[in-house]
């Protein structure tokens, strides 16, 4: 029954496009990136007026007391972190221990993870690539990277090192092209929002209210 | 069963007639064309864009059957399943099956007009699934027991006095506060998302070489309808395949400025098969239905197939003038607009009325806005043909006929001169007559004495005055 | 140089003073109008009603009477253009094509023609009013002739322009569907003479006739005392 339905309209499909059709009119590769370098100065301008806030730290030390400041200004009381090398880099797992925040860990996450994340505070993660055109977080999910981390709490802390830093889309989708994909890659651009009702915009629809970008210089 | 055909000029006489939606539809539009104009007009190169983007949608049309196959074959690999349906209802049938099999009683939806057109919410209902729209603008619809009225702002022509009586009714708790309605949607919808069994979305982009699935939002329903339930259920009709992640940044350096004038939206998500080994969360099972519902037919018709290069972008919708003064519900199909206007009588079901491509007034506004390269104005002069073709234009053939004929025309037209002031009277008998509806706003412009009688006087009298003047 | 004048049916019996006007703009302009006898109608009307069998006969009257024109000129941008589409008429291999195609490519819109043809942009003219210039989407869109409407209006001495809400916008006539759905019309031309009210012009210019009739209809509905103005009688100023 399947079948018969994919074979069907593959057969049709087949007999439509049989005869040819006339040559695209313009070449289809795709437009070079834009001009300029990526860094955190154009990356941060475009991120700040989407929603998020920045925050630069040259060094481990001004990374951790970012956290740190972070952490206490909004009250974090618990939260869900990714695996991910850039937050070993800035030792993400003893700022939130030394600031007493409880950490659940990966193994301590229900069957259902979102659920388990719904009275979560803060979820902390790095990012894969960071867009300095459409101040984008490209986040990739992977073993230990949960989904739900930078989507379900109420808060989301994104670490981006400065050697992931990208022009824009393209090149992204070029780099990306260069291995598997993953099950889920999200680049996400601002706090969501929505202008449904009466085309008035708000922002915090769905996923975390507030966003904060944390930069790493030196990684 | 037999359905009487929709009737557009009943549908929208009537929908005129709702002062109130008209306001609120105008002021909406009216910003989202702003919008698009400003994110246009800050992208120097968007013809080039979209003539790039063009190429690409018509280099995917004529590989449509092998980029299915290879999209089929990358889901797979990707731990993923694809199903095909023929029609709409086999469609919703499928995943109504899917769901049922596996005992879902929740199911949170991204918006999708793929669902609207399989009519998946009745059919779900039918087997006692809940279905929970998500897009808060389709949620509000869902609600009040309505239909989308655009492509991409669903709840486009409902105020916000309208939402807060609504709310009121459904949750006990309102507000006349436009983020604080927000606010009492997000909690309530939350929970849902929590709770659901699986998730449905639609799919602005496949990617053949990947088999990723891409949607584009703002809100974030759609990222959390593919991430935090255990199904993933993505429906796609079948031209929404392009070959590769490269073709996939083409039509996306196109698609959110003439969408919502964004340089992208908050949201662009590209989702590839189930989750892997090790993951905690995702999708355990991921879906994707592909539907043809007339489509592979389309494909075959060289003249109209070009409709088949949109990417649902709501763009000539919203500089059309007719869908701007009437609204989306006139159509009484799913998707309204000049887009709607070419594809609607195309599907398999539900083709609205038969004479929909005559309600236009050939302005060409959507054909310069699309940025797909569609000709409206061609296609729907192709299927006005068609449709004339199967009947008898009596006025149309009589005027013709005069026309032939310079010594006709011109009889009948003094006739008209002769007959003028009655026609006055005429249209205030039979308000209902050909005349009497031109007339009911504007005044009788009445019959001259014909240019041609006055040339020649007029020709002598010129050169004079030139030759004077020389 | 010669012209042939390609008067609409429109304008033959209904809006004469725009012939009248285009004639003493052409002479002004140093062209001899001439007027082939015969003419009736481009067949427009039921090209749109999706009846190309229909328009094909009066095609071929068009094309033999205008076939040994040195140029056509006509007073309006959607008979213009329906006359530059009737070469996709005929077949590919159908002879008759070949000489439509020629006859389409010397027929001008009059503002095509003045500022494509002759190189004229000024022609002297004087025109006290403050207007609003309503592109028509024949002539702008279709046509492609806007940017002439515009240059030969800016040099118009004495003119004030002012712009329009939403310019590209559609006034709402669009033939048979004016009758066919004229509620929907009716909301698209009160729009448009809402915006022309708010714009404060005292007049209201356009290139294609139908447009005019249209709003000039609806605007003696609605008592205002705004004139409709066609680009010719513009330019003719005085002249007549
Ligand atoms: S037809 Fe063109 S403008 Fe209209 S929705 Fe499709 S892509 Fe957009």
């Amino acid at each position: 029954m399947k079948t018969r339905a994919k074979n069907a309209i593959l057969g049709r499909l087949r007999a439509a496009t049989a005869a040819g059709f006339p040559r695209p009119s313009a070449p289809t590769i795709p437009r070079k990136p834009g001009g300029g370098v990526a860094d955190f100065e154009r990356f941060a301008a475009v991120l700040t007026t989407l929603g998020p806030t920045f925050e630069l730290a040259r060094t481990p030390e001004e990374a951790r007391q970012a956290l740190a400041a972070y952490l206490a200004a909004n009250d974090v009381k618990t939260a869900v972190r990714w695996d991910h090398p850039d937050l070993e880099a800035v030792s993400a797992a003893d700022v939130l221990a030394e600031a007493k925040v409880a950490v659940i860990a990966p193994e301590e996450l229900p069957e259902r993870v979102c659920p388990g994340l719904a009275a979560v505070d803060l979820g902390v993660t790095a990012v894969a690539y960071a867009l300095c055109a459409t101040g984008s977080l490209v986040l990739a999910a992977a073993p230990g990277r949960e989904r739900g981390t930078p989507l379900v709490p109420r808060l989301h802390v994104a670490l981006v090192a400065k050697s992931r830093l990208l022009l824009d889309l393209p090149t992204m989708l070029e780099r990306v092209g260069q291995d598997p994909m993953p099950s889920a890659l999200n680049c996400v651009s601002g706090v969501s929002s929505t202008g449904d009702i009466e085309f008035v915009y708000v922002r915090g629809v769905h996923g975390p209210l507030a966003v904060h970008v944390i930069g790493l210089d030196w990684l | 069963m037999t359905k009487t055909a929709h009737d557009f000029a009943k549908a929208s006489a009537k929908a005129l007639g709702d002062r109130q939606s008209r306001a609120i539809l105008h002021k909406a539009i009216g910003h989202i064309r702003v919008l698009r104009q400003r994110s246009v007009n800050a992208m120097p190169d968007f013809p080039e864009r979209q003539a790039r983007a063009v190429a690409v949608r018509d280099k995917t049309l004529a590989k449509l059957p092998e980029l299915l196959e290879t999209l089929e074959a990358s889901v797979t690999a990707a731990g993923g399943r694809v199903h095909y349906a023929e029609t709409a209802e086999t469609a919703a049938t499928l995943v109504a099956g899917i769901l049922s099999e596996r005992g879902a009683k929740l199911v949170v939806k991204g918006k999708s007009m793929v669902s609207e057109e399989m009519g998946l919410n009745e059919v779900l209902e039918a087997v006692g699934i809940e279905a929970v729209e998500t897009d808060l603008g389709e949620y509000i619809i869902q609600l009040a027991g309505q239909r989308p009225s655009h492509i991409l702002a669903p709840a486009l022509h409902v105020s916000k006095e309208q939402v807060s009586d609504l709310f009121a009714r459904k949750f006990g708790r309102t507000s006349t506060d436009i983020p604080e309605m927000t606010r009492i949607a997000r909690d309530s919808l939350r929970q849902k998302f929590l709770a659901a069994d699986a998730g449905i979305t639609g799919c602005n982009i496949a990617i053949a070489e990947t088999g990723t699935v891409t949607v584009l939002e703002n809100e974030g329903n759609i990222r959390l309808s593919g991430s935090c339930p255990p199904i993933h259920i993505a429906l796609m009709t079948l031209e929404k395949v392009v070959e590769t992640l490269a073709d996939a940044a083409v039509v996306l350096d196109i698609l959110p400025p003439a969408a919502t004038g964004q340089t992208l939206p908050v949201h662009l998500s590209f989702f590839t098969g189930a989750r892997r080994e090790g993951e905690r969360d995702g999708p355990k099972e991921m879906h994707l239905v592909i539907l043809d519902n007339g489509r592979s037919d389309i494909l075959a018709d060289p003249k109209l197939r070009s409709i088949l290069r949109c990417i649902r972008c709501g763009a000539c919708l919203n500089v059309c003038p007719v869908y701007q003064s009437v609204g989306g519900h006139a159509y009484g199909t799913v998707y309204p607009g000049p887009m709607g206007s070419v594809i609607s009588p195309l599907l398999n079901d539900n083709p609205g009325d038969p004479r929909q491509p005559f309600a236009c007034t050939h302005c060409a506004a959507c054909s310069e806005a699309c940025p797909a390269g569609i000709d409206h104005p061609a296609l729907l002069q192709e299927l006005r043909r068609r449709v004339s073709e199967t009947e008898t234009d009596l006025p149309v053939a009589a005027f013709s006929l005069l026309a032939r004929h310079p010594l006709l025309f011109g009889g009948a037209a003094a006739v008209g001169r002769l007959l003028d002031p009655k026609l006055r009277e005429v249209a205030a008998v039979a308000p209902d007559a050909p005349v009497g509806r031109f007339l009911r706003c504007r005044e009788f412009p009445g019959l001259a004495r014909p240019f041609s009688r006055r040339f020649k006087a007029l020709a002598r009298r010129l050169k004079r005055l030139q030759g004077g003047r020389a | 140089m010669e012209a042939f004048l390609f008067i609409p049916c429109l304008v033959e019996h209904v809006l004469p003073q725009v012939g009248e006007a285009t004639t003493a703009v052409l002479v002004r302009a140093g062209v001899t109008p001439t007027l082939p006898k015969g003419q009736t109608c481009c067949g427009q009307f039921a090209y749109k009603r999706g009846r190309a069998d229909l328009v094909r006969p009066l095609a071929r009257r068009f094309v033999e009477l205008f076939q040994d024109a040195p140029a056509v000129v006509c007073p309006s941008g959607s008979c213009t253009a329906m006359v530059r589409r009737y070469p996709s008429l005929f077949a590919e291999d159908d002879p008759f094509r070949e000489q439509a195609e020629e006859v389409a490519a010397k027929t001008f819109e009059l503002g095509q023609f003045l500022v494509e043809r002759l190189g004229m942009v000024d022609l002297g003219a004087r025109c006290d009013l403050t207007a609003a210039l309503h592109g028509s989407c024949q002539t702008t869109r279709v046509l492609g002739a806007g940017s002439a409407t515009e240059a030969l209006l800016a040099k118009v001495a004495g003119l004030t322009l002012v712009p329009l809400a939403r310019p590209e916008r559609c006034c709402g006539f669009g033939g048979a569907f004016s009758i066919d759905y004229p509620e929907a019309s009716e909301a698209i031309v009160s729009e448009k003479i809402d915006d022309i009210v708010v714009s404060g012009a005292d007049a209201v210019i356009t290139a294609e006739p139908s447009c005019l009739l249209n709003i000039a209809s609806a605007m003696a509905k609605r008592d205002l005392p705004i004139k409709a103005l066609h680009l010719a009688e513009v330019l003719a100023g005085e002249g007549i």
